[in-house]
């Protein structure tokens, strides 16, 4: 009896799962226009990170509305050029599209000498996606308490105190420069590869500061092992509404989050972005994906072309300041 | 806490055993173990696939899925290194040494059967080794900074000296340009570009599976196309009993198992230190520790085999450790299950080991549950695997090599990993012709890396002080006495220090001292190359760079001006001695051709590599396949057509299901593509 009962259990679910595969691998074939055949939305960073995430939470609903396989691609490498290079030189036909995210459009083009793309005339802004603050954040032992004590102690040994960051040339590295430039501090630059391992230093006493992504030290922060003294966005962070803002602790201007935004090769017909940004902002309301974007400790953020356009002008202006005045070097 | 955990691991496995939970689990498996033979194809394309059909699945059921997947492929990993030489996956370079004599021999089925029986036991191992170390791993984690896995790392490259055999000078040669090559691509401390030559491909560095596929992988099939043979040229051995033997003998030497699957956990639980290392490792501690292992070892003796696969099965329950202990991914599949514990909003850390105990219990117990089931699919099909070996190698070549393509592209999916791969085949197949050890190259490339950015922060962060830390001492302690004691061995056996600086005789340069020449002028160049940079970029690539310099150029003038005759003088034992240690690497079975006809046959091998690149790039990938296995099958050896099409229809179809509809590999861009854009839509992969 209970044997029968789990078997036919089983196949029900077994032929579930099989079709799952099989609907996901061929794709729906029913529809006319666009679009015409599955859509490749490249996420030019390794699976597991934000990117990856809001890729693979997004195309999934994306499959659905458009009834078109979405396929995420993970094109990781050269601090994101290889994704967004493939996407600025593939088809505009909406058939491609990019995971784009703070540090590809508006960080890399002031950071390094040469890019392969302009992210003005390579790309088409369809609408953001979600945003994750990054926290100044210290080992539980240590004796600051609040960003005044580190500012206080960074103004007695310029240059001296490490400060953990998950890269060279990363947002968490631009917001210690903006936030030495505006007290008159520098840190010694300590750059580990990826957050995980910053976090783990950081909880381990390697290093005493560092400014990474809530996720990051999201592990450590129940035992007190790390200790949050502020996040670096403007605003506070709906994931603890009590840690103050640098600017509240007295750093002028300092706001700066990891973001990640949908865009297209230009060129992209204006009806296919419409279409696109309209399907998306309803999908980033769903309450599902909002929890799951908030579990990573993001935030969705649906907004108009426009909107994202000003974003990321506004943002490369204020980098291309810190980049310039802290004297930030990527060959 | 002993109670309450026993409690948890109990409720973990009643959860697991769900009948919709095994079935995913199953499905994991299987998926696991065929992507595990294809050579190159890991656990990371099938990983990050599955993953959006988690999102709606219960964790515990989630993970049974991708753990599946995860701990099988390096059980189906040994099945083409057996067979073909052909390592399925970086973690099973190793087990080619002393697996595919065997299968010469005709003991494919043992060796198959020590492979899957040792994968079994070193993931159960491995998994129950985490089982019982979580509770108290994590302070002690927390406890290893920056020095301590940069003192690991040092262990791990002193196994250089074991793993060089009788070829020390060489073998260092070899691992400190497996260092240098590491170092190619951003530096993590400057963003100083190194040796990238302009190419977007080498920014993060060359990626590691073209990389051993070519030095492993094409030396092999190279020389089967240069003998024109197959495998096993005898085929009177009887399957049956070699499987029970080779699962007898994992059982024999239950405790060789035991030890490498302990470093294969311990290992594995390090972040960076990934699985193509581990197998060595594990097999450098075998030579080391064997009864007559530097004597048998590399010739087809079944520990060398039980050692590699029971350490890299282990690994996947270490990498779980930091990855559920602090998020801290220790394995590139480890990452995206990191993606899963977010979509299921758990968070990795001390809320695993309390409140979702049961949830990491049946992690644990997936991992168990996939080795045994994965192991005993394996001995289910074993039987067709063994003969594989005795086919004729214009059966074998074009299937093999076609699946490498991929494998290798799957690397960084770029037109990088094929020329990565083409210039590492041509390297490995000269090392092993010259008898230059290859092991070292990869401990080098993938601890080079380790190793400097350890290096950096620990210097940056504590000075000179990082050095007196007990842990470090003790590892670092370890480590040098790993790589002096060989060493000392050698010049002992040689007669002392005094006589390897003399009896130098009249200079003779014979052709093969070229590729000491050639060694000197790319790490000469590399050097020269590295003066540029800041010191921050500069300073360990000059360090290593000089010292590779020293032991070539040392190297060179030992070959050169030490006339062969000279150690005749020696004692008639010592000479024993040292013929006895074992070159640490395969011998080529193409001695009885003249060079001449060698050079030419491995010309035309890898010109059918440049052709098949060639047309890949006109036409594009799946288009080139048929027509490639035809054109080998045909003109290499006139096979007939009723041979020749089905393989050249099924391998096509195989590629196109697999890796187009199923991996949705992004395929690089035609020039046919490029030409006519409608082709694009109706042929896959233009």
């Amino acid at each position: 009896m209970i044997r029968h009962w789990a078997r036919s259990w089983v196949t029900a679910r077994t032929w579930a799962f099989l079709f799952a595969v099989l609907a996901a691998s061929v794709g729906g074939a029913q529809a006319q226009s666009y679009p015409t055949r599955p859509i490749h939305l490249i996420a030019p960073y390794a699976p597991g990170g934000i990117a990856d995430i809001a890729a693979r939470l997004v195309g999934q609903k994306l499959t659905e509305a458009l009834g078109q396989q979405v396929v995420v691609e993970n094109r990781p490498g050269a601090n994101g050029f290889i994704g967004v290079t493939a996407v600025t030189r593939s088809a505009p036909d909406g058939h491609t599209l990019l995971i784009a995210t703070t540090g590809d459009v508006t960080i890399n083009p002031v950071l390094f000498k040469k890019v392969p793309y302009d992210v003005d005339a390579d790309l088409v802004p369809i609408t953001m996606l979600s945003d994750t603050p990054t926290v100044l954040a210290t080992n539980g032992a240590s004796p600051y308490k609040t960003v005044a004590d580190v500012i206080k102690d960074a103004k007695a040994k310029p240059g001296e105190i490490p400060m953990a960051s998950p890269g060279i040339g990363s947002i968490n590295q631009l917001a210690f420069e903006w936030m030495g430039l505006g007290t008159g501090t520098k840190f010694l630059h300590v750059p580990y590869k990826g957050g995980a391992p910053a976090s783990t230093s950081l909880a381990g006493g390697d290093v005493p500061l560092g400014v990474l992504a809530i996720s990051s030290v999201n592990p450590f922060l129940q035992n007190g092992r790390i200790r949050v003294l502020a996040v670096t966005t403007a605003k506070r962070s709906s994931f603890n509404s009590e840690w103050p803002t640098l600017q509240e602790s007295g750093v002028p201007d300092v706001d700066i989050s990891n973001w990640t935004a949908l865009m297209a090769p230009k060129g992209t017909p204006p009806e296919i972005v419409d279409r696109l940004q309209k399907e998306v902002v309803r999908i980033l309301a769903m309450p599902d994906i909002k929890e799951r974007f908030a579990a990573g400790g993001a935030v969705t953020v649906p907004t108009t072309a426009a909107e994202l356009s000003a974003r990321i002008k506004r943002e490369t202006a204020a980098f291309k300041t810190i980049v310039e005045k802290a004297n930030i070097h990527v060959d | 806490m002993g109670l309450e955990m026993l409690d948890a691991a109990g409720h973990a496995l009643v959860l697991l055993l769900d009948p919709y939970r095994l079935m995913m689990l199953s499905c994991g498996v299987v998926m696991g173990l065929v992507l595990g033979i294809l050579p190159g194809i890991g656990g990371l394309s099938g990983t990050a696939l599955l993953l959006p059909f988690t999102f709606t699945m219960d964790p515990y059921t989630a993970f049974a899925l991708l753990l599946g997947l995860a701990s099988t492929t390096s059980t189906g990993d040994p099945i083409p290194a057996i067979m073909f030489g052909v390592p399925g996956g970086a973690g099973s370079a190793a087990t080619v040494l002393d697996g595919l004599p065997m299968a010469r021999r005709g003991e494919a089925g043992r060796a198959l059967s020590a492979a899957y029986m040792s994968s079994m036991m070193g993931g159960v191992f491995g998994a129950f080794l985490m089982a019982v170390c979580l509770p108290i791993l994590r302070p002690v984690m927390l406890y290893l900074g920056s020095p301590e896995l940069l003192a690991f790392s040092a262990l791990g490259i002193s196994m250089v000296a074991v793993l060089s055999g009788n070829t020390p000078l060489r073998g260092l040669v070899a691992a400190s340009l497996g260092i240098l090559i590491a170092m190619i691509g951003t530096d993590p401390q400057t963003g100083t570009l190194r040796w990238t030559f302009d190419f977007l491909y080498l920014w993060d560095g060359v990626p590691l599976v073209p990389v051993v596929l070519g030095l492993f992988a094409l030396p092999e099939l190279c020389d089967l196309a240069v003998a024109r043979s197959s495998i096993a040229a005898d085929t009177k051995y009887n399957a049956t009993s070699g499987m029970w033997q080779g699962a007898k003998d994992c059982f024999i030497h239950w405790w060789l198992v035991l030890r490498c699957s302990w470093i294969g956990s311990a290992f594995g639980a390090v972040p960076g230190i990934g699985g193509a290392v581990i197998d060595w490792l594990a097999y450098g501690h075998a030579v080391r520790t064997e009864k007559g292992a530097a004597q048998s070892f590399g010739k087809g003796d079944v520990r060398g085999v039980i050692a590699a696969e029971s350490a890299n099965n282990a690994r996947e329950g270490g990498a779980l450790v930091p990855t559920v202990a602090f998020g801290v991914p220790g394995s590139a599949g480890m990452a995206i299950l990191l993606g899963a514990f977010l979509i299921h909003g758990l968070v990795p850390g001390p809320e695993m080991l309390s409140k979702h105990l049961d949830i990491t219990y049946s992690m644990v117990w997936s991992i168990a549950l996939a080795n045994i089931l994965g192991a005993g699919l394996c001995y289910l099909f074993s039987g067709q695997f063994a003969r594989l070996a005795t086919l004729r190698y214009t059966l074998i070549l074009p299937c093999v090599l076609g699946i490498i393509y991929i494998g290798a592209f799957e690397g960084s999916r770029s037109w990088g990993d094929l020329f990565s791969l083409l210039f590492f085949g041509v390297l490995g197949w000269t090392m092993k012709q010259l008898r230059w050890p290859r092991p070292p190259l990869i401990l080098g490339l993938v601890l080079g890396d380790t190793v400097e950015r350890y290096l950096f922060i620990s210097v940056e962060r504590y000075g000179a002080d990082w050095l007196t830390r007990p842990i470090v001492v003790g590892l670092l302690a370890l480590a040098i006495y790993g790589l002096l004691r060989p060493l000392i061995q050698d010049i002992k056996a040689h007669g002392g220090v005094a006589r390897l600086v003399t009896g130098f005789g009249r200079p003779h340069f014979r052709a093969k001292n070229l590729f000491h020449v050639f060694m000197i002028a790319v790490i000469g160049w590399m050097v020269f190359a590295a003066l540029d940079w800041p010191t921050n970029a500069k300073i360990v690539p000059l360090i290593v760079g000089s010292l590779a310099l020293a032991f070539a150029i040392l190297g060179l003038a030992n070959e050169m001006f030490r006339p062969p005759e000279a150690e005749s003088t020696l004692a008639d034992g010592t000479k024993a001695q040292i013929s006895d240690t074992i070159h640490m690497d395969l011998e080529s079975d193409t001695g009885h051709l003249s060079t001449g006809l060698i050079l030419w046959r491995a010309a035309v091998f890898f010109g059918w590599l440049v052709g098949f690149m060639i047309s890949m790039a006109c036409i594009g990938l799946i288009p080139t396949v048929p027509i490639f296995v035809i054109g080998y099958m045909r003109l290499e050896a006139r096979e007939p057509w009723k041979l020749v099409l089905p393989q050249a229809v099924g391998l096509t179809l195989f590629i196109y299901v697999v890796f187009d509809q199923l991996l949705n590999i992004p395929w690089p861009q035609t020039l046919l593509g490029m030409l006519v854009p409608a082709l694009k839509t109706i042929v896959p992969s233009v």
